[in-house]
């Protein structure tokens, strides 16, 4: 009894250093009490946008319903269509304190700009909600329906202005999409890229002939200021979109889905893995998260298990999708 | 006039207790991220919106908010006319004459003409925002593409004649801002340039860190290469704290300019008050009669491009609230808080929330006195700063910047790159190559090419997009007129001077 107290008081400090020599430091156990220091939460974009606005939320209803109640510490890690946010997310390999909330760019900013890091690169947690690209008029636009846009780009592909996000993003495809199904050639289409707001002041000021956008633009809508050509939802959806007719309703195939989500750093423990999917699963059940869901039009696509699946098969059909757009060498 | 009673309501709200305590609060609060270099006041404000949303109602939140925003602008011409490190790069120009004022003893003059100069042009925004703010939404959506890019090449051609020194040499800071600029994500094609898989150059290279490379560091570098040379300390005396007679004089035309020009450029969704405060300098520089004080001390590049930064920040809001789209980072963030609050943006705001909008405006009134009643009597506290040795300064500035550059972004890179500008500074300086014209091509860079481009898109490759309104034709010829204007009369001049002594 004393010889093994005594080699286990020798070999413990032995161990301990042979197992720091073999796994790296940040290695970390998920303690009992996990989370027991402030969580921080990583926005690959600046204040203000939809990415943001979800981070927010999410840290938000969480604390305030109780489910974690360890504080959030939010970082804004804006550029480069995300990359700077998931480079930082990479650097943070096993680290279970950090929580990064995407977005497509998983998918887009490493096929499109050749960024290093991806999906791939970071631990799937869940999936939480979708936003559907709407296609937009200024008030005195000529252009009455989308049968309008069909028409006048099968007649000259590049006659019609788009304008929306960057090249080779959701606002651009949704654009491509509606072209390729009227069968004209997606790589004809004349789009105008913007960032932020921007899109907006160009639709408003008639410097784009159509515009794309997310729900945030219902308020120009029902202001007054825009009028919907379409929805690319695969249904309608609720409160005061129910009125806007979707792609599909009008004999366009075309459904642009911009999901959120919730990653991890890479090689984070399974058990923060599964922290995280129960806080999460937890909080999309309570009413404060479905009064978001409402308020901001987000659809709930809560998936958990099944999201890196899903991840591998979305990749695909973006990397498809991009070189029939040539935005992406085979 | 509706407006009137509007304002009135709006008068009647922001000076309940309760909310003049937070508008002396985001003011104090915004003064204080002015004077820090890097922080800048979006990222103030996106740092205190988890807090407002649990601790205070809507309209205390956005009076915090118009506080902060407009104590920000009048903070960061602080550093940068004592110390020459910009705090944010609306305050850039701010440097090439307050500095100087600093050294011939009237730094007390230039930060009270900054500080009057920012109040005066405060008060003029907010009351232009509230009887303009429909007319001028118009005119700002009536600029596309092709109207910016010839917004930008006239600011960019100003810019680099007001550079002083050598033209030539102007032009050549410029080209190198311009260079800068092309660095990271290329937003039109999405391409990544010149990074060479440095994930920290993705996003280009950061202004502010630039602008206080630039500066600030090459400030301490240049004054520790001449220390051994000056026999005596270079310590300036702060001088009389009051501006004369003659500098009151001399600073309320630019005052008025400044207001009118920050504000039309402020509702731009597309340029901002680093523009606005540019333009403004080479307005008075153009319009003096004596351009040849101008980056030796005229205090009229001082009032001009500070009235011209604090009413672009009035000018931003009249985009956000009459359509919901920001027309600065700030603007971003107080959409973000509008949306977290639940309230929606659009044409409908005032509409729905006139208490908010009238409130806000009403007490945007109101931190700006306050903002003047807290920075005038500070002045005599500031300008002690000019009585510490360089011993104790260098290191300080030194200290301060990289602080206030870590904090951007919290990155390593960041450092690198501020001391490695700031190695370059030192050697434009050394050469006598002006620095503003470096941070304006780096700023406006990345914009300039992506209207032109989206221009070009629009149009389908068809070049004459660039002349066919009249607002980018009548900016391009204006370009125009002042790269030739000079060459003619210098033509003309040789012309007719060189005649008489020809044999």
């Amino acid at each position: 009894m004393r010889n093994r107290l005594r080699t286990n008081f020798w070999l413990a400090p032995v161990l301990a250093a042979a197992s720091l020599l073999h796994t790296p430091l940040y290695a970390q156990d998920v303690p009992k009490d996990y989370p027991n220091r402030p969580i921080e939460w990583i926005i690959p974009a600046a204040p203000g946008g939809g990415i943001d606005l979800f981070g927010r939320t999410v840290t938000r209803v969480l604390s305030e319903q109780g489910i974690v109640t360890q504080s959030f510490q939010i970082t804004n890690k804006p550029g480069a269509g995300g990359a700077i946010g998931m480079a930082e997310m990479v650097q943070r390999k096993g680290d279970i304190n950090t929580l990064l909330g995407v977005a497509l760019h998983v998918h887009l900013t490493p096929l499109l700009q050749g960024t290093p890091h991806s999906y791939k690169d970071m631990t799937p947690i869940a999936k939480l909600f979708a936003e559907y690209a709407m296609m937009v008029v200024r008030k005195d636009s000529p252009i009455k329906s989308l049968d309008d846009v069909v028409e006048a780009i099968k007649k000259d592909p590049g006659s019609i202005k788009f304008g929306g996000s960057t090249i080779g993003n959701t606002d651009h495809l949704t654009a491509a999409n509606l072209a390729k199904v009227s069968g004209v050639d997606p790589r004809k289409i004349t789009f105008v890229p913007y960032t932020g707001g921007e899109s907006n002041a160009a639709i408003l000021g008639g410097h784009v002939d159509v515009g794309m956008g997310g729900p945030d633009l219902i308020d120009l809508v029902t202001g007054g200021e825009m009028r919907v050509l379409g929805v690319a939802s695969p249904e309608r959806l609720s409160g005061p979109f129910a009125e806007l007719p979707t792609f599909k309703e009008q004999g366009y195939e075309v459904v642009t889905e911009t999901w959120r989500g919730v990653f991890g750093p890479p090689a984070m423990p399974a058990a923060g893995v599964k922290y995280w999917q129960d806080a999460l699963g937890k909080m999309v059940k309570t009413d404060a998260w479905r009064t978001e869901l409402t308020k901001n039009q987000w659809v709930d696509r809560f998936e958990t298990e099944s999201f890196p699946a899903t991840l591998d098969r979305e990749h695909e059909e973006f990397r498809k999708s991009l070189i029939e757009l040539g935005l992406v060498a085979k | 006039m509706e407006s009137f009673a509007n304002i009135q309501a709006g008068f009647a709200l922001a000076l309940q207790p309760m909310y003049l305590l937070m508008a002396l609060g985001g003011a104090a609060l915004g003064t204080a991220i002015g004077v820090l270099p890097g922080i800048g006041p979006s990222l103030a404000i996106s740092l205190l919106l988890p807090f407002t949303f649990q601790l205070v109602d809507p309209v205390g939140a956005f009076i915090a908010f118009g506080g902060i925003f407009y104590g920000a602008m009048y903070g960061g011409s602080t550093t940068t006319i004592l110390i020459n490190t910009p705090g944010e790069s609306s305050s850039v120009v701010t440097a090439l004459d307050g500095y100087k004022m600093a050294q011939n003893g009237r730094a007390g003059a230039a930060l009270s003409t900054a500080a009057i100069g920012s109040f005066f042009a405060g008060t003029v925004a907010t009351f232009a925002l509230m009887i303009l703010a429909e007319p001028f939404v118009s005119f700002a959506l009536s600029f596309g593409p092709a109207e910016y890019f010839a917004l930008m090449v006239l600011s960019l051609c100003t810019v680099t004649a007001i550079g002083g020194g050598h033209p030539s040499k102007a032009a050549f800071s410029t080209l190198l801002g311009l260079s800068m600029g092309m660095i990271g994500l290329d937003s039109t094609s999405g391409q990544l340039r010149f990074t060479f898989g440095e994930a920290s150059l993705f996003d280009g290279i950061d202004v502010v860190v630039a602008a206080i490379g630039l500066f600030a560091v090459s400030e301490v570098l240049f004054g520790l290469g001449n220390l051994r040379r000056q026999p005596e300390s270079r310590l300036v005396s702060p001088g009389p704290l009051r501006m004369t007679k003659e500098e009151w004089k001399r600073s309320i035309a630019p005052w008025f300019r400044g207001s009118g020009l920050g504000f039309i450029i402020g509702v731009l969704p597309g340029a901002g008050a680093t523009i606005a405060s540019f333009m403004a300098y080479a307005l008075e520089k153009k319009v003096s009669r004596h351009p040849e004080q101008f980056g030796k001390g005229a205090i009229e590049g001082v009032a001009g491009p500070e009235a011209a930064n604090n009413a672009s920040a009035g000018g931003a809001l009249v985009p956000l609230l009459t359509l919901g789209i920001p027309g600065s980072a700030t603007g971003a963030v107080m959409l973000a808080a509008f949306q977290g609050y639940g309230i929606n943006t659009g044409p409908l705001l005032l509409k729905n929330h006139p208490d908010l909008v009238w409130g806000l405006i009403a007490s945007l009134y109101i931190g700006n006195l306050m903002l003047l009643v807290l920075n005038l009597p500070l002045v005599g506290l500031w300008v002690k700063l000019l009585k510490i040795p360089e011993a104790l300064l260098y290191p300080m500035i030194l200290t301060l910047s990289t602080l206030g550059v870590y904090s951007l972004n919290r990155s390593i890179f960041d450092l690198y790159m501020l001391f490695g500008i700031g190695i370059i500074g030192f050697l434009l300086r050394r050469f006598r190559y002006p620095l503003a014209p470096v941070i304006l091509g780096l700023a406006l860079g990345p914009l300039l090419e992506t209207e032109f481009r989206r221009a070009l898109i629009g149009s389908r490759g068809d070049w004459s997009v660039f002349v066919g309104s009249p607002i980018a034709a009548s900016a391009l010829l204006l370009t125009l007129a002042f790269i030739l204007v000079p060459i003619l009369i210098k033509a003309v001049r040789s012309v007719s001077g060189v005649k008489p002594q020809m044999p």
